[in-house]
């Protein structure tokens, strides 16, 4: 057998990868500016909206992968699978994510101070370790597909991790411009700062998985991947000149326009990162070398 | 392809792939969710689905018909979950228990060697250095696809 695409995962993944990524990277950020501006109606609403997407993602990943057996899901989370397998303990961890991250943020709807309390406090933060792990498990679920070399390869665990931090800086960055107040200029300051950290950090990855050449089949799965990364870098590099430009003191007045731009550019980004990345997975070749 | 350090085994979430002591890695098709993990990890693409299911002729045979519940548990295989070779782990299990030996003795011995038209195919136990197996490996320069993936697979292709 040539080397052939893999035709195994498709969009319900790609889509639990993208939402998933967001839901898990707006949280320690929504967690962030809650505790360090004064936009903290925006910021519940970023932490309410962290777990709801990794539902929507797990939602999805059911769909993919758990159709054909339904009634049998939950051994997903049972022994020996969270031993070895990424799945299994992807699943725990997104469940204990979406237990820890609403045990958080519901209360604080009848509670006064929840947030703020102790017991808030310690929720919140397993929380935002359990969103991080998730942020970098999209990255190791398909780390751990040793059939496909593009996937296996270890720069993979570390952009899926640039990229639900950066796709959930968009998200918040285009939330807060329903909530626009005096602040803004502190609020951006913060998102601003972090997002540009993100961009670098997913910009280094993206440049470590393209220069990678291992084998054949990898420089295969390079190739598809040239055209659309280009766009990604695209949507990378102007965020990040808008966002330097807004911490800029030339940059103060157009905060808005650059809030909203960065943010849909990231998302888009994101989501040509996880789709050209899925779909450009090829297996190894199993041509039988000739006898010397 | 039974590999000593198989890649389908580790990922599988339901602990579905079983690897038994002498080598032969099955599927337990009543723990298996049907995710295709396995289908994405394994490099020798020996996993495979089935949406639905299918026979070998138009209709199902008698054999194809017989009820599941009265099979042996490696041979409830349905659409929707993984399947792959077992090496007629059966055969070889009653064989053993008979007295015979797998590779030797074709009753003990994966079908495909024993229908083989070409004889290309050979079975035995890499583990004794005096096996068939093991000879011909080492008169023929056997060879193992990706070995550099450290899967370790227990299928030897004789070049000449």
């Amino acid at each position: 057998m040539a080397i052939e695409r893999q035709t195994v995962w498709g969009n319900l993944v790609i889509i639990d990868t993208f939402l998933g990524g967001i839901g898990a990277g707006i949280f320690p950020v929504s967690v962030i500016l809650y505790f360090l501006t004064e936009m903290r109606e925006t910021a519940i609403i970023g932490m309410l909206l962290g777990p709801i997407l990794v539902i929507a993602g797990l939602i999805c990943l059911l769909l993919e992968v758990g159709s054909r057996s339904p009634l049998k899901i939950y051994r997903v989370l049972l022994f020996p699978g969270l031993l070895t397998s990424w799945m299994s303990r992807g699943a725990l961890i997104q469940i204990l994510y979406i237990i820890f991250g609403l045990g958080y943020v519901v209360p604080a709807f009848w509670l006064d101070r929840w947030l703020e309390s102790v017991g808030g406090l310690v929720t919140a933060i397993i929380a935002c370790i359990l969103a991080l792990i998730i942020a970098a498990y999209h990255g190791l679920l398909l780390s751990q597909a040793r059939a496909i070399p593009l996937w296996s390869c270890s720069v993979l665990p570390l952009l899926s991790f640039f990229t639900a931090l950066s796709t959930g800086l968009g998200l918040m960055l285009l939330i807060s411009l329903a909530y626009i107040n005096a602040n803004i200029e502190k609020v951006f300051s913060i998102l601003g700062i972090a997002g540009g950290a993100f961009i670098v950090g997913e910009l280094i990855s993206i440049w470590s998985l393209l220069s990678l050449r291992p084998n054949l089949t990898y420089s295969e799965s390079i190739k598809r991947l040239m055209k659309p990364m280009s766009v990604v870098i695209a949507c990378l590099i102007l965020p990040l000149i808008l966002l330097v430009y807004g911490l800029s003191p030339y940059g103060i007045t157009h905060l808005v326009w650059i809030s909203a731009f960065s943010g849909i550019l990231l998302l888009v980004g994101g989501f040509i990162i996880r789709y050209s990345i899925i779909r450009a997975g090829h297996y190894y070749s199993l041509q039988i070398p000739l006898p010397r | 392809m039974h590999c000593k350090n198989p890649a389908c085994k580790e990922v599988c979430p339901t602990g579905a792939t079983t690897k038994r002591e002498d080598g032969i890695v099955f599927i337990d098709y009543e723990k298996c969710i049907g995710c295709r993990y396995c289908e994405v990890a394994c490099p020798y693409r020996a996993r495979k689905i089935y949406k639905k299911e299918a026979y070998y002729y138009v209709k199902p045979t008698i054999y194809e018909e017989f009820p599941l519940e009265l099979r042996a548990p490696h041979q409830r295989h349905t659409a929707g979950v993984s399947s792959k070779c077992t090496f007629c782990m059966h055969r070889i299990d009653k064989g053993i228990k008979k007295g015979l030996k797998p590779g030797i003795d074709p009753e003990a011995t994966p079908a495909c060697v024993n229908a083989c038209i070409a004889k290309a195919r050979y079975f035995g136990d890499l583990d004794d250095p005096n096996s068939e197996v093991s000879r011909l490996i080492k008169e023929r320069r056997g060879f193992r696809l990706l070995e550099e993936l450290g899967t370790d697979p227990s299928v030897y292709y004789l070049p000449r």
